[in-house]
């Protein structure tokens, strides 16, 4: 789609080898969930690239960090999610936790996947541009958006957002435009109405951010800032993960309503076991582990670590897939 | 020396590399197993695929079952899993507890549907019977040996589960309800009660039971001097496979042999698909050389056996309803009956009833663990 419509709008040239048209249809990187890779942006690489061992050392480092936050944090956090639905009396907190987890499982299952994605394309010789830049720490849904799933949100910009006249066509128009993308970003994630009321849910966030919140939410304090955030952002994840309305309101209902209490005792149990991996998780959501890595990167004993974590992550991934056999694929529905 | 430096950079990649090569060549190179020994369970094979599977997606699904299960270092992996949970804090998440003194506990029984269903079942048997019904129900290890639990565990239910069995049963004529979990708690100090990597009791457990069936039951146990006690090394049971644990150690399991008894006294008739074996001992010592080692006890399970016993000091016909708690239990009953009729609904698919009459018993002993009454289906099938 993205080749017709760059070579429609003269953005790209006409790719008269056949090759090198079927490479980026089939390009591995992007088929299934990964990131959404615009023609123009690849057309020169896939004629020409240079593929060498310091960009593939690069793309097994990558490829290694999604692998280990699909597998390792991904799955786990999705384990965790499962338990505590199913317990209807978790209690308040026990509730919180539970859609925290699923907070935490999206964003790891999908940013993995595009850091694979990337990894896999660096190891061809392919430069993919960064897909997520740690979304959690925004401090408001508008730069949440500039932050999660890039590439999704800059392909309804460019395709759909500005041929409709973007915002240079007075207010009305652009809070139909926004609308209009909001809508089909709802659908893109799949055909059912929770995903429409979740596309429309960021719609009305946004538009009363563009209004008034976002001056507000400025002069705040930081803490206030990112609080409100995650928490738009987690009751997003709700009514992204219920189809069944019933089912959504009945998880509302248990955040809201303290009808079974704080946090039953088997739930407590079950906070217990994952507190250190809903941590590392946590820790995982801000860039402090890599802007710790930038300081030794560039040492001479920096293949050290590297070598032992490739290793690592490469043995207890591969034992937790052999072993648990729980690797729903959670992006094969949309 | 700037080359090594150079080639040091790249070592992830050597390391990424060589795994990914050396996966697929040992899938080439190590020979397909049929049997895993420590799941007890056949392994997928290589699937065929034909036009039509290839394009329901059938093969890929098979194939991927068929990689899984055939996974070269397995053991090593599933074990390196096993001890990741356990530093990451997620112990017993696989549905095992890592415990104090090397035990290995089943997690928390949870009450299901099932167990309502179950308990129907069994009063409409118990009740039109006609004879005199014991029901006993064995409380697992992790609720016995609570203080050996990790600290943070979930709640052992088993004495609001089994306080709920006894109401039903006492409710019922003919039904009889027989409490070992006070003794059990109370002797779990002294004795071991439960093997430590099996989620089974131990010779010492079953015989426990014996002496307080006998008080209930009206009989004389066979005071515990008479026996011999048999003990065997490497016993590893069915909660060490479920861990994944490796480094778990072995323990030993007991065979108790009564020295009093004349030898050939007492016989075991195996009735498995229409055909009758008779063997003249309860215990099966060359099935402890096998990976089910717990099958030592009357073979493990069959539909039917009967045990006959022409020296025993009554003349009284005992069926059990059981699960394979009972294998170890059975021959201490052997020296209180003339004849022992173990019935396992799992396998053995013919009318209960028809045994009753048939086989004239005087009593029935339903004796299940607590997981089976509370998850068995098969106790449906016990008309």
């Amino acid at each position: 789609m993205s080749y017709t419509i760059d070579v429609y709008r003269n953005d790209a040239h006409k790719q008269k080898n056949f090759i090198t048209f079927g490479t980026y249809v089939s390009l591995f990187p992007q088929l299934i969930a990964g990131p959404i890779v615009r023609y123009r942006d690849v057309e020169e690489q896939l004629i020409e690239r240079h593929e060498n061992l310091e960009q593939f050392t690069d793309g097994v480092k990558i490829f290694m960090i999604g692998l280990c936050k699909k597998v390792l944090l991904a799955n786990q956090m999705g384990k965790l999610w499962d338990i505590i639905r199913a317990d209807t009396s978790a209690g308040i907190l026990g509730s919180w936790i539970g859609i925290i987890g699923y907070t935490l499982q999206i964003y790891f299952d999908f940013c993995g996947y595009s850091e694979m994605a990337i990894g896999l394309g660096k190891m061809f010789g392919f430069d993919f541009l960064k897909n997520f830049d740690y979304p959690y720490i925004s401090k408001s849904i508008t730069e949440f958006w500039r932050r999660w799933h890039i590439s999704l949100s800059t392909w309804f910009k460019e395709y759909i957002y500005i041929p409709l006249g973007g915002n240079r066509k007075g207010l009305p128009r652009q809070i139909f435009n926004m609308f209009v993308v909001w809508a089909l970003t709802g659908i893109w994630h799949g055909a059912n109405y929770n995903f429409i009321l979740w596309g429309l849910y960021f719609f009305v966030i946004l538009m009363l951010e563009k209004s008034f919140l976002l001056k507000w939410l400025k002069k705040a304090p930081s803490a206030l800032a990112h609080i409100y955030s995650l928490i738009l952002i987690i009751l997003g994840w709700v009514i992204f993960y219920f189809e069944d309305m019933k089912q959504l309101w009945a998880y509302v209902g248990r955040l809201f309503v303290p009808s079974s209490g704080l946090i039953s005792p088997a739930s407590m149990v079950t906070l217990t076991a994952y507190l250190p991996l809903l941590l590392i998780a946590c820790f995982a959501c801000t860039p402090i582990a890599k802007n710790l890595y930038g300081k030794i990167e560039k040492k001479s004993w920096s293949w050290i670590p590297d070598t032992i974590l490739c290793l690592l992550g490469l043995v207890v991934s591969v034992a937790s897939l052999v072993s648990s056999g729980y690797n729903p694929f959670l992006y094969f529905k949309f | 020396m700037k080359q090594t430096k150079k080639f040091l950079k790249y070592m992830p990649t050597f390391v990424f590399c060589l795994v990914l090569f050396i996966i697929p060549v040992l899938y080439l190179c190590i020979a397909d197993s049929d049997f895993s020994a420590l799941e007890k369970r056949k392994l997928s094979r290589f699937p065929t695929p034909t036009v039509e599977t290839v394009f329901s997606g059938e093969f890929g699904k098979a194939f991927e079952t068929y990689l899984n299960d055939q996974m070269p270092l397995r053991t090593f992996f599933v074990g390196t899993n096993a001890y990741y949970d356990q530093i990451s804090g997620r112990n017993g998440m696989n549905g095992i507890y890592k415990a104090k003194d090397n035990y290995l506990m089943v997690t928390p029984i949870e009450e299901t549907s099932t167990l309502d269903n179950n308990l129907r079942f069994l009063g409409e048997f118990i009740e039109s019977s006609n004879v005199p019904n014991y029901v006993c129900i064995v409380p697992t290890s992790g609720y016995i040996y609570n203080d050996k639990l990790p600290l943070n565990h979930a709640e052992y239910k088993d004495d609001k589960i089994i306080d709920k069995v006894q109401k039903n049963i006492e409710s019922v004529p003919n039904g009889n309800f027989i409490n070992i979990t006070d003794k059990f708690k109370e002797l779990s100090s002294q004795e071991q009660l439960y093997y430590k990597t099996d989620h089974h009791w131990t010779a010492t457990g079953a015989y426990e039971c014996y002496k307080i069936l006998g008080e209930k039951m009206n009989f004389t146990p066979t005071p515990k001097t008479s026996f011999k006690v048999e003990s065997y090394d490497n016993f590893y049971g069915t909660n060490y496979a479920k861990s994944a644990l490796w480094f778990t150690p072995s323990e030993s399991i007991e065979l108790w042999v009564n020295q009093d008894r004349p030898s050939n006294s007492v016989k075991l008739y195996i009735n498995e698909g229409g055909e009758l074996t008779v063997s003249n001992d309860l215990f099966f010592r060359e099935n402890l050389k096998t990976s089910d080692q717990y099958t030592a006890y009357l073979d493990g399970n069959h539909g039917i056996v009967t045990i006959k016993n022409d020296n025993s000091s009554r003349d009284k016909r005992l069926l059990i309803l059981r699960d394979s708690y009972s294998h170890c239990l059975a021959p201490f009953l052997a020296d209180n009956y003339s004849e022992i009729v173990l019935a396992d609904v799992r396998y053995y698919l013919s009318p209960v009833s028809e045994i009753l009459k048939k086989e004239n018993i005087d009593e029935v002993l339903i004796i299940y663990s607590l997981d089976s009454i509370v998850n068995s289906t098969d106790i449906a099938g016990i008309y």
